[in-house]
Parts: C-alpha cells; structure tokens; sequence
C-alpha cells in the first residue's frame, strides 16, 4: 500500500512513460566483435568498486608524512577488514587499468572512434590518463619507499617536457623535491578533483554513447545485422560478466594483497629495483631506450618530448582518419593502431621480464 | 567430501603461503583458523557467483526464447481497462 502511494508520489511528478519508451527503444547491434561493447559497461562497474573501496579506506586515512605510513599499516592490520578494502581497492584500480587500455585499444583497432564519435574517444582517452594518474597518486599514499622513489621519478620525468616541465613538476610536487606537501596535494588529486573530474566525464561519455548508440566495425556498415535490445539481454549479459571479474578481482584479493614498505625516509638512498607500476612500463622501458645525451641535448627531454608528440596524435587521431570518417577503409590508420597497440604490449613485456 | 575438498584447499594455501616470505606487516590476518575462515568464504563466494550467473543465464535464455516467439512486443490499439 505504501509503496503504491510512493509510486503514485512519484508518477504524479515525472513522466515516467518517457524513460520506459526510452528504455524500450534502445538496441544493441548483435555481431562477432559484439564483446567489446562489454568493456565500457565493466569499466564504469570497477569505476563503481573503486569509488565504494576508496570511500571507506578515505574514512580512516591521515595525509600527513609523519602518520599516512602508519594508518595504512593500521587500516590493514587493526580494521576488521580493513587488509580486504585496500586489496580491492589496489587490484580494483590494476584491473580498472588493464581494462581502461583494451577498451581504447579495441577502439582504435575497430576505428570506432571514427565520425560522429570524436567526442567520444577524447573523453576515453582522457579519463584513461587521469585513471593513470589515479594510479600514481594513490600509489603515494601509501608513504613507503617504493612509493616515495617512483613518484620522484615520474614526477621528475613530467619536468623533462619542454617548455612546461619545470611548473609542472613544481605544480605536483608543491616544491621542489617529493615531500610532505607532495603527499597532500596527490591526496587532494586522489579523493577530489580526480573523481570530480571522472565523474563528468563518464557522465560526458555515456551521455554520448546514448546520443550515438553502439558503433559497428567498418567492415560490417552495410550489412544487415541482428539488433538486440539492451534491456534485458544486454544488460543480462553485462551482470554476468560483472559477476565473474567481481569474483575474481576478490580471489587476486585474498591471495595476493599489496605490500606495504618502510616508511619513506626523504634522505634514505633509493632502494634497488625499483620499478613503476605495470602501466607505466611502457614509458620506462622508452626511457631506457635513449641515452643520456643526444647531439648535446638531454636523451630523457627528447624521449618526453616523443612521447609527449605520441600522446597528442593519438587523442587527435579521429580528425586525422579522413578515410575511416567517409565510411572507407583506411590502412595507414590500420596501421597505426597496430604500431601502438604492438608498441605498448612489447614495451610493458620488457618491463616485466626486464 | 565436500569437507574433504574445502580441507584439502586449506592445506594447499597453508603451505604456499608459508613458501613465501614472511611480509613485515602481516597483510593477511595471521591466525590459521582466521586464515582458512577467509579461504572458505572465497570458495563460497565463488559458488554463490557461479550460481547466480547460471540463473541469470537461464533467464537471458528465456527471455530470448519469448522474443523469438514475440510475446515481448506490445500490440497496438490494445483496449484499456482501468
């Protein structure tokens, strides 16, 4: 009875005819390559996990370079699972990545990015760099030393892009060198303009993947193809695999949660082997490759500068492809999605192995 | 046998937890008992996974069937009764 006044409260207000008909109208092209349109779907859910993860870790942690070491050991040893939260949160945030790439990839390699769907792309690419950055500046708060070298690292590598490299690095470091005011700013980037600026751009995303519908690889325009609705089979089939990198996102949890180090002590000598996390492998492995000094210019501004070049043509590639944007086939942008798609591979192989 | 089974898996992680180095801070609870509480609930967290997308499943295959025969769709100029 109650619930029927509820409802009544509710129909009385909005039209609820108008969302039902949208719902009814929404199909979902049904072919081979169909598994990619399952990426997105499980992005936004580890999205979901994460936010839900770091809400409840954000409760009980201290940004401060005298405690933020202690808390963490604290959230996982004295909080009744507390060492769950922060493995879900940290592996959440691995797979969230790994994920956030094969999306993107299969875009590019699908030329899904092709007209009208260039807005598209930009807020993809744009939410994967600040989903690295979740990752990097997450990976501070820990305050260990492993932490504490590699943010030294990639926030001295953000130094070497020409021009702005210097107030960037100062901008992120809130100083000249990695310390206690490093940690409050990433915290500040990790718990608040980070998700304020995921969340309008997800928002941004789906809106446009609703105003766009689904793309259809290029070699499939023309044919007839089956159309599904997306309620329910779609979304069926979205639970489904939800459910099943849910399970396994909590068993990697369980068995393998993140270590945590030594506090980081500023004036300690960098400890050996230090490595970036998986997805900046790439970037160090391309680090590794120049030499310190080329024609008398610095080999790591040069290779920042590459890479810097590199970042911006591939948010641009959409205007770039004339051909795939006039529904024709285009094997230079086969080609260069190929090239970075084998490039990144290779170079976090490297990075593994190396 | 199920015991049997969820015994023989508690063994297993038991001991290759303890190939591995012990870590600083102990990023698991360290009792066994808390140990095998938490590998059990996994096993059953799995079950519970795998049996509510069989359902899911089941019901995705059910609702396709009723589209394929079209008991989904709306007849127009359907009389309504209030």
């Amino acid at each position: 009875m109650r619930f029927q006044r509820v409802k009544k409260w509710v129909l009385e207000r909005y039209d609820s005819e108008a969302l039902r008909g949208l719902i009814k109208k929404k199909y979902v092209p049904s072919h081979k390559y169909e598994i990619f349109y399952y990426m997105g779907g499980l992005a936004l859910f580890l999205f979901f996990i994460q936010f839900l993860t770091g809400f409840a870790l954000a409760l009980y942690y201290v940004p401060h370079p005298e405690q933020a070491n202690k808390y963490v050991v604290d959230i996982v040893t004295k909080l009744n699972f507390g060492w769950l939260f922060r493995s879900l949160h940290h592996w959440g945030a691995q797979i969230l990545i790994g994920v956030l790439f094969f999306h993107c990839f299969s875009t590019l390699l699908l030329k899904s990015y092709r007209k009208p769907r260039e807005l598209l792309w930009i807020t993809g690419t744009i939410l994967l760099g600040i989903s690295i950055f979740f990752g990097l500046s997450g990976y501070l708060l820990v305050w260990d030393e492993r932490a504490f070298a590699a943010v030294r690292v990639a926030t001295g590598g953000a130094g070497s892009i020409p021009i702005i490299g210097q107030y960037l690095k100062a901008f992120l470091r809130g100083g000249n060198d990695v310390t206690g005011e490093t940690l409050a700013r990433f915290y500040a980037f990790h718990v608040s303009i980070l998700p304020f600026l995921t969340m309008i751009l997800i928002s941004l995303h789906v809106l446009l993947v609703q105003y766009h519908g689904l793309s259809v690889p290029l070699f499939l325009e023309g044919e007839k193809l089956r159309k599904v609705p997306f309620f329910p089979n779609v979304l069926y089939k979205d639970f489904m695999i939800w459910l099943f990198v849910l399970g396994v996102l909590v068993t990697i949890s369980v068995l393998a949660p993140p270590e945590i180090g030594k506090k980081a002590d500023p004036y300690a000598p960098t400890p050996e082997g230090i490595k970036p996390e998986w997805y900046f492998y790439f970037l160090f492995q391309t680090l590794k490759f120049f030499p310190g000094e080329i024609f008398g210019l610095s080999g790591e501004t040069i290779a920042v500068s590459l890479i810097t070049l590199a970042a911006i043509f591939f948010l641009a590639i959409p205007f770039f492809d004339r051909k795939s944007s006039r529904g024709e086939k285009s094997r230079t942008f086969t080609w260069v999605g190929v090239c970075y798609t084998v490039y990144f591979l290779v170079m976090t192989f490297l990075g593994f192995v190396t | 046998m199920i015991h049997l089974l969820f015994f023989a898996i508690f063994i297993f992680f038991i001991f290759s937890t303890c190939l591995c180095a012990k870590d600083e801070v102990p990023l698991l609870p360290e009792r066994p008992i808390d140990r095998y509480i938490i590998y059990e609930c996994l096993i059953f967290f799995w079950i519970f996974i795998l049996a509510l997308i069989m359902v899911i499943r089941m019901k995705l295959k059910e609702t396709e069937r009723l589209q394929q025969m079209g008991f989904d769709e709306e007849e127009e100029d359907v009389p309504f009764i209030d």
